[in-house]
């Protein structure tokens, strides 16, 4: 990729801490440092994904994005204007360019509304529209991602998953956002009916002309959909690169074994698996210097103390790594 | 690999009569698991394979469930004649089963310890000091970092990934010859589902035992299974070793499968969907139940219900028109 346009969003040095507090007095014994100085950003019209292990913090990322935690420290700008700065009515107008879809469609669709509702809502609530107008718009939104918008007066239950993750969709694109985030959109659903919303999500980003941060720990879901990819362990990003250079030369031993353990649907490729060993440590008690270094096959002693920055690996790729991969080998 | 069947499902039927009408969960099944063979049961949500495994270790939940019709032949006996006590003295014993959550198999209150001991006791009649020993034994053949400490853990205290390294102790310690695995790894992270998977396939080989491993993931099922059974709406599709049904799947539904997941080596275009959702269970079609999803149905499709045809040695398929090549 050369020569990029001004970033959608950019995040910078994005901190998340939680408390854990403990005992009959509340107190704060320690932290989980779920996001720990994350910096990456979302390009007009293109897709970034984020994947990694579970409990990595890829969702407390999304959720700072929208401005639904408030962060640690950091800053998160969008078409330059820094949110994390903003309050009440500019705050408002910015966010409504910035909107989520979960993995759980199910759970984020109030039962007892009907779906002329649940999708009219972020127009009622912004007073965009109301009555015909309303109508016509949830029945234009209906239409745009394949439903038949004679049932938008049935209820949620009515509807398959595929068919309510497509009405989560709808809802948020009722206030016509310019970025996505779309946190594991498809993980519930079966791969026939997933293909469809991935299609379908590829689609609407050409038709509404919509940038995705694409968050999933499917590698080949996240390969179909993004051009550029960031890997994330532990709270940190690890490496970020344009999709097709991540999977053809993963330049971070954990890319690299993250990529190994996919399991590939050719049975011939069976021997050529290199797992890794141990669990996920825990983000309360990261390990010092490289966070992968208990895991990494490729680690040294410097690995333990120095914690490595994310570094211009050129080319549009970024690697956080002693010892990157292309010149250890 | 022996060529002896171990288990035979022939016709099953289990259904569950419900106010909204009778599931026909289990319309049809046919099944075999020769020794020493790790067959791959795939299908979406819904398509019956969890209820194909409570049939055959005859914990289907009734009412509202009853198996209808159709054989279970283990080693040679019919389960389903089975009283429940015979039953119960089967399962964990020549049958172990693995489910997806650990957590809900195991009991949060007793030492991780005290719960294998406890089974190992009951199968194999041996003293509390003895079950220990083996039971350290089986935690270091799972590969477990330190099985004296995870003796005296609760499970809560251990990642998902060691639970299920656990559970797999648990249900390989009495040494069945059958172990139903269902979603084992479904819950877990890529890299620890490699592990898990890996260390699975070792401790079978080595036992000469079979597994039924019941998953939705067909590249678990690439990576890890001798042959491999697809299911749709409650009947076995397509079955056939791993090579035969990965190369030239000849189901439109198998097919369609294997085209709509994104392959993770290579960058796809657009990818291919099998167009609609998968039929009621209540009201399933006539005739073939995929023939609604299907490219190349005909008449006769929504007619007349496809017998088994052989495409190729040990490679069977329910269609009228099977796919070439
Ligand atoms: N509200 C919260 N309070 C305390 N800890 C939290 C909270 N939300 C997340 N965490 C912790 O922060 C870490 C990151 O969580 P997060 O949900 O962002 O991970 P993730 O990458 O989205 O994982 P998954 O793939 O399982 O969805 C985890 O250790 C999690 O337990
Ligand atoms: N206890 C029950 N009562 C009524 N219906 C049931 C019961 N258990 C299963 N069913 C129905 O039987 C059918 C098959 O279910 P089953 O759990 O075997 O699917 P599955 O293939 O294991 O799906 P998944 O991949 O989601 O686990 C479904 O339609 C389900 O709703
Ligand atoms: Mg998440
Ligand atoms: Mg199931």
């Amino acid at each position: 990729m050369t020569r990029m346009p001004k970033p959608l969003l950019e995040v910078r040095g994005l901190k998340k801490y939680f408390e854990i507090r403990k005992g009959f007095l509340m107190r704060t014994v320690g932290w989980v440092k779920a996001v720990d100085g994350v910096d990456l950003a979302v390009y007009p019209l293109e897709t970034l994904g984020l994947v990694g292990e579970s409990g990595c913090g890829k969702t407390t990322v999304g959720l700072c994005i929208a401005r639904l935690y408030e962060v640690t420290s950091g800053k998160i700008y969008f078409q330059g204007a820094d949110l994390t700065s903003l309050a009440g009515e500019k705050l408002r107008a910015m966010r409504r360019n910035i909107q989520l879809v979960f993995q759980d469609p199910q759970s984020s669709l109030d039962p007892r509304m009907t779906i002329k509702r649940s999708v009219g809502a972020p127009l009622a609530i912004h007073g965009l529209a109301k009555g015909r107008a309303l109508e016509e718009r949830v029945a234009d939104l209906l239409r745009m991602v394949g439903l038949d918008p004679q049932h938008m007066n049935r209820y949620p239950h009515e509807f398959s998953g595929g068919q309510r993750q497509r009405i989560g969709i709808a809802r948020a694109l009722a206030l016509s956002p310019k970025l996505l985030i779309l946190d594991e959109p498809t993980s519930a659903l079966d791969v026939s009916v997933q293909s469809q919303i991935l299609n379908l999500l590829r689609d609407l980003q050409q038709r509404l002309r919509l940038s995705y941060l694409f968050i999933s720990h499917d590698l080949g879901v996240v390969r179909y959909m993004s051009s550029r990819i960031a890997v994330m362990y532990l709270g940190k990003i690890v490496e970020l690169a344009p999709s097709e250079d991540l999977f053809c030369m993963p330049l971070h031993p954990y890319t690299q074994a993250l990529l190994s353990s996919i399991p590939s649907t050719n049975p011939a490729h069976r021997a050529m698996r290199v797992t890794l060993e141990g669990d996920i440590p825990s983000p309360a008690n990261p390990p010092s210097g490289c966070r992968f270094h208990t895991r990494c096959t490729y680690a040294r002693a410097e690995c333990a103390k120095l914690e490595p920055a994310l570094q211009d690996a050129a080319a549009g790729r970024y690697v956080a790594c002693h010892f990157p991969l292309s010149n250890s080998r | 690999m022996g060529e002896k069947l171990l288990l035979q499902v022939e016709d099953l039927h289990t259904y569950f009569y419900t106010l909204q009408g009778v599931i026909k969960a289990i319309d049809g099944v046919n099944l075999c698991v020769r020794e020493g063979e790790i067959l791959g049961l795939v299908g979406e949500s819904g398509c019956g394979k969890s209820v194909t495994a409570l049939s055959i270790l005859g914990l289907v939940p009734s009412p509202p469930g009853r198996v209808e019709g159709g054989r279970i032949l283990f080693e040679g006996e019919d389960l389903l004649a089975k009283t429940p006590a015979e039953m119960r003295s089967i399962r964990g014993s020549r049958i172990a089963m693995i489910f997806q959550e650990p957590m809900s198999s195991l009991n949060p209150v007793f030492r991780i310890g005290d719960q294998m001991i406890e089974v190992i006791k009951l199968h194999k009649k041996v003293s509390t000091g003895s079950a220990r020993i083996q039971a350290l034994e089986m935690l270091h053949e799972v590969r477990m970092p330190d099985p004296e400490a995870v003796l005296a853990k609760y499970p809560f205290q251990l990642s998902g990934g060691m639970l299920q390294r656990v559970m797999i102790a648990i249900a390989l310690s009495c040494e069945p010859s059958l172990l139903l695995a269902d979603e084992p790894t479904t819950a877990l992270d890529v890299t620890v589902q490699a592990q898990i998977l890996n260390l699975m396939k070792d401790l079978i080989r080595k036992r000469n035992a079979a597994v039924l491993l019941i998953t939705h993931a067909l590249g678990v099922v690439a990576q890890t299974c001798d042959a491999v059974s697809v299911m749709y709406a409650g009947t076995v599709v397509e079955s056939g070793s791993v090579e035969s049904i990965f190369r030239s799947p000849a189901h439109p539904y198998t097919r369609g499968l294997m085209e709509c997941i994104p392959d993770p080596s290579r960058k796809s275009d657009k990818l291919k969907i099998i167009p609609g959702t998968v039929p009621d269970p209540v009201n399933p079609p006539p005739g073939c139940r995929f023939h609604p999803r299907c490219y190349k149905a005909t008449a006769t499709c929504s007619q007349i219900r496809p017998d088994p045809v052989r495409v190729g040695p040990g490679h069977v398929v329910c269609c009228h028109y099977p796919e070439e090549g």
